[in-house]
């Protein structure tokens, strides 16, 4: 498992562009760990699949 | 983009176990009919637009995309976009309206919108279908085919959304693996129920690309290439990256400019084994007796991207960029792309609470949790909790998203739709609106047969309001 924040490799055509020389730099944050993404999933209802019952579109 | 790109997505619904007023049929209906007559966020069809499509069963937005119900299902169609910019907030932008009505009407803990493309009991799909606009001199010769065919049979590996198990893919059959090994996790949502590499129907019968001829502009110019194929995304850098390549390969087929050795012998069955291949080394068989990986038959796609479409644009190069940078990731370790591909998001997080809870990849909790991923509530939905933890950067700010639900693309015909649907939500008229036509009673239409072109001025003249238009005239 990765252990940092993955984005573009390079900035998007739509998105700021931050100053190269002086000012802030973005902070390398890590990613928290597992504890409350699994906590999230154990909340989630083991049957919703079977009522998940769909027509069939396109 | 050089084209006219468009998403249609097509919504599942999930209602709790405890709800009394509707089950997935009816919600869908509570939702269209408050978007329209109480949000007021479009203007409802005042005519049959088709047998399937009556009056009232939906109608443009102010955003110039289109809400409606197609075979019980809730439908958002972009509006026309010739950016990448506008085409992922757009997408986003029709999740944002479906979730925001659900909190409007007080339901959203006990009903949700899924952004999927399958259940997991009946068999059912339902698409998100791509168009792209395309020179109608480019011919769909047997070369140009088979290239475009393994291009798309190919690109799962990182559009795909994932999906645990699989499904038969033949109407009716809802066994999902009768005389199969079964399969614990695959790539694509869709691959399962693409049985044609071309044909007509949408229905049964899907194929990787509809031959539906219908250009929705001025057919001596244009034409539509309608593809079923692609699985919804929730990231928002895979449906960028899905519709961004893709612009590209059409960009070198209409210019007769093809990959060598790249033809698969039987692309629908590549496209299935690819999916459900647990190995990730992604062998295809091509027409002329050799294999190929789906890896190296993108690489020869990027390699002539990169030699004939780089510098021409920020964008261009932006997607060349991000393209190569996937492909050299999954490469080295799928894993490491799980902040850019929804099927590796997905998998990491089924995989991680399989470990953690001691359950095997048959265990139907995988599945319920396989939904949960798709879920546009996002408090709930498990993309959105990557989202949360910063594992996943989105590329649409929330207030670009709310801009979207409202405010038409300024460069396309959709400006002028997105003006028209302003006034007749104002105005008591007689109207019909198309996606390349504005009507109103006892004046001459206004053909938009060039998508590419905003119409402002002919809109403004045809509904006479220009002494007190509405922001957005002109600019």
């Amino acid at each position: 498992m990765p252990d940092r924040i993955q984005r573009p490799t390079s900035p998007a055509p739509w998105e700021k562009r931050e100053v190269e020389d002086g000012g802030p730099k973005r902070p390398d944050a890590t990613v928290p760990d597992t504890k409350e993404l699994l906590n999230k999933m154990r909340r989630v209802d083991p049957n919703q699949a079977k009522r998940y019952r769909q027509r069939t579109g396109q | 983009m050089n084209r006219i790109v468009g998403l249609e997505t097509e919504y599942g619904c999930l209602v709790q176990a405890d709800d009394r007023l509707g089950g997935p049929d009816a919600y869908p209906i509570r939702v269209k009919n408050h978007l329209f007559k109480i949000a007021r966020m479009g203007a409802i069809d005042l005519h049959y637009r088709d047998y399937e499509e009556p009056p009232g069963n939906g109608g443009f937005l102010l955003n110039g995309g289109r809400l409606y119900l197609d075979m019980g299902h809730l439908e958002f169609s972009t509006p026309e976009c010739v950016s990448l910019r506008d085409i992922v907030a757009f997408d986003r932008a029709g999740d944002y309206l479906l979730h925001e009505t659900l909190e409007n009407l007080g339901v959203a803990d006990k009903v949700s919108f899924l952004k999927n493309n399958i259940d997991h009991h009946t068999g059912a799909t339902f698409g998100c279908h791509e168009n792209y606009s395309m020179k109608r001199s480019a011919q769909f010769t047997p070369p140009i085919l088979s290239a475009l065919l393994s291009f798309l049979a190919t690109r799962q590996i990182f559009t795909g959304a994932g999906r645990v198990g699989q499904a038969n893919p033949l109407a009716f059959e809802f066994e999902s693996h009768r005389g199969q090994p079964p399969v614990p996790f695959q790539l694509s949502q869709r691959a399962d129920h693409i049985v044609n590499d071309i044909y007509q129907w949408v229905q049964f019968n899907r194929a990787i690309i509809n031959a539906r001829d219908e250009p929705l502009a001025d057919y001596r110019k244009y034409r539509r290439l309608h593809l079923l194929i692609g699985d919804s995304n929730m990231n928002e850098f895979a449906t960028a990256l899905k519709l961004g390549t893709t612009a590209l390969i059409l960009d070198l087929l209409e210019e007769g400019i093809l990959p060598k050795r790249v033809g698969l012998l039987d692309p629908v069955q590549s496209t299935r084994e690819i999916s459900r291949d647990q190995s990730y080394r992604w062998l295809t068989r091509l027409e002329n007796g050799q294999t190929r990986t789906a890896l190296e038959i993108q690489q020869a796609f990027l390699a002539l991207a990169r030699h004939y479409l780089a510098g021409q644009s920020e964008e261009n190069d932006w997607i060349i960029r991000e393209w190569s940078a996937v492909l050299d990731g999954l490469e080295r370790d799928p894993l490491s792309q799980i902040g850019k591909i929804d099927w590796v998001a997905k998998k990491w997080l089924l995989q991680t609470f399989c470990e953690t809870e001691h359950l095997t990849w048959a265990d139907p909790w995988l599945q319920s949790l396989d939904l949960e991923y798709h879920n546009l509530h996002p408090q709930r939905g498990l993309y959105f909790a990557l989202v949360n933890e910063g594992r996943i950067q989105p590329l649409v700010s929330p207030e670009r998203t709310i801009f979207c639900t409202a405010n038409p693309p300024a460069n396309t015909r959709a400006a002028a739709r997105g003006l028209a649907v302003r006034y007749f939500r104002e105005q008591a008229a007689n109207y019909i609106i198309n996606w390349d036509s504005v009507a109103i009673e006892g004046r001459d239409p206004l053909i938009m047969n060039n998508p590419f072109h905003p119409y402002r001025d002919e809109i403004t003249q045809l509904l006479t309001f220009a002494d007190d238009a509405p922001t957005g005239i002109g600019g």
